[in-house]
């Protein structure tokens, strides 16, 4: 659907056009901030920081591209700007993985899976957070977001035939972080599918 | 096809359909080539890891909430202030005025006193200042040459100054 129409609303101070475009995009935007910092509580902040700004920087939009790809925009360069902030090397230990999301009462078994899954996430968003921050952003986009080439292409205005080459140099760097846990993953799919 | 060009093939491959030929130059690269193999063990693993990211939820009213924080940057801020601080910001260019209006009284009216002082007046008259204090100066008890100096320092005490 056009958003046009809320935009131009919410530009002359109607207020219920903006929240309506907030309801529209929170899960985007929130899905994307999560993607980036893996803490709902962040992300939530983030996402409501995004929206702040968007409100304060609506006269800026031009109509010049959708307003979907531009608050992706913002909300990338926003997102950037946090993690530059707090550091991007930040370790994440297993510590931080809430143990309250193990309930007692599951079975000991499904317990220590879903610990395996926590920590294998928690090894690739430290993994993706080590990374240059383009190849970070573009990873994201593209393989955890699933965005296409084009969208990715315009949100961080680069050409389709980088992106290509971007995304190429970034999940080969991610791969050499991580390729021992990976081959053994790996290896541990391939034996239990025989 | 040789490594370098396999390993752009396999993420190839991992995103789209790849054309009959390409495929099996592919596959045969593969089948010959265990580190090829692997590395695309490998890339298929990090694919799987990334896209199960979980996605969750935002928070309760999240829509909500961005307005109300929306409507308190919007507000001014006097309008959080109590009352005694609204009465305050009133009273500032009020009491500037007053102000303005004190000093500029204090430039622009004459003054009261317009009068020469005793120098400027002896001077006036052609008369030299100096010779008043003379005879303060030419005191040889120390004492009487101290308090006729002390009178002598309050022109407006002339009535109670003590005559040489």
């Amino acid at each position: 659907m056009d958003d046009r129409p809320q935009v131009e609303s919410a530009l002359r101070g109607d207020r219920d056009a903006f929240e309506a475009l907030v309801r529209k995009y929170e899960t985007k935007v929130y899905h994307l901030a999560f993607s980036f910092v893996q803490d709902p509580a962040t992300a939530d902040d983030l996402a409501q920081d995004i929206f702040v700004k968007i409100y304060g920087s609506l006269s800026k939009f031009r109509f010049d591209s959708e307003f979907g790809t531009w608050l992706y925009r913002v909300a990338v360069n926003h997102i950037k700007d946090h993690l530059r902030k707090i550091g991007r090397r930040k370790e994440i230990s297993l510590q931080d993985i809430d143990e309250s999301r193990f309930s007692s009462e599951d079975p000991v078994r499904a317990r220590e899976a879903e610990r395996e899954d926590e920590r294998r996430r928690a090894a690739v968003h430290q993994a993706l957070q080590s990374l240059p921050p383009k190849y970070n952003m573009i990873l994201t986009l593209r393989d955890v977001r699933g965005l296409s080439y084009e969208e990715v292409a315009r949100i961080l205005k680069i050409s389709p035939g980088t992106v290509d080459s971007r995304l190429f140099r970034a999940r080969r760097l991610l791969r050499k972080k991580m390729a021992p846990a990976l081959l053994s993953e790996g290896r541990a799919v391939e034996g239990g599918e025989q | 096809m040789n490594c370098r060009q396999t390993e752009r093939w396999i993420l190839k491959s991992l995103e789209s359909e790849i054309d009959s030929s390409r495929r099996r130059d592919g596959d045969e690269h593969l089948a010959a080539c265990p580190a090829c193999r692997s590395l695309r063990t490998e890339y298929e693993a990090l694919r799987g890891r990334l896209k199960a990211f979980p996605e969750g939820e935002p928070g309760p009213f999240f829509a909500r909430r961005v307005m109300a924080r929306i409507e308190v940057l919007e507000r001014p801020a006097s309008a959080d202030a109590p009352a005694w601080q609204k009465w305050c910001l009133r009273a500032i260019p009020i009491s500037l005025f007053l102000i303005g209006l004190f000093i500029g009284g204090l430039v622009f009216l004459p003054s009261a006193d317009d009068g020469w002082s005793r120098s400027e007046a002896l001077l006036l008259d052609g008369s030299n200042p100096l010779a008043e204090t003379t005879p303060y100066f030419d005191e040889t008890k120390i004492d009487d040459k101290n308090v006729m100096i002390i009178f002598a320092a309050d022109e407006r005490m002339a009535n109670r100054r003590p005559r040489p």
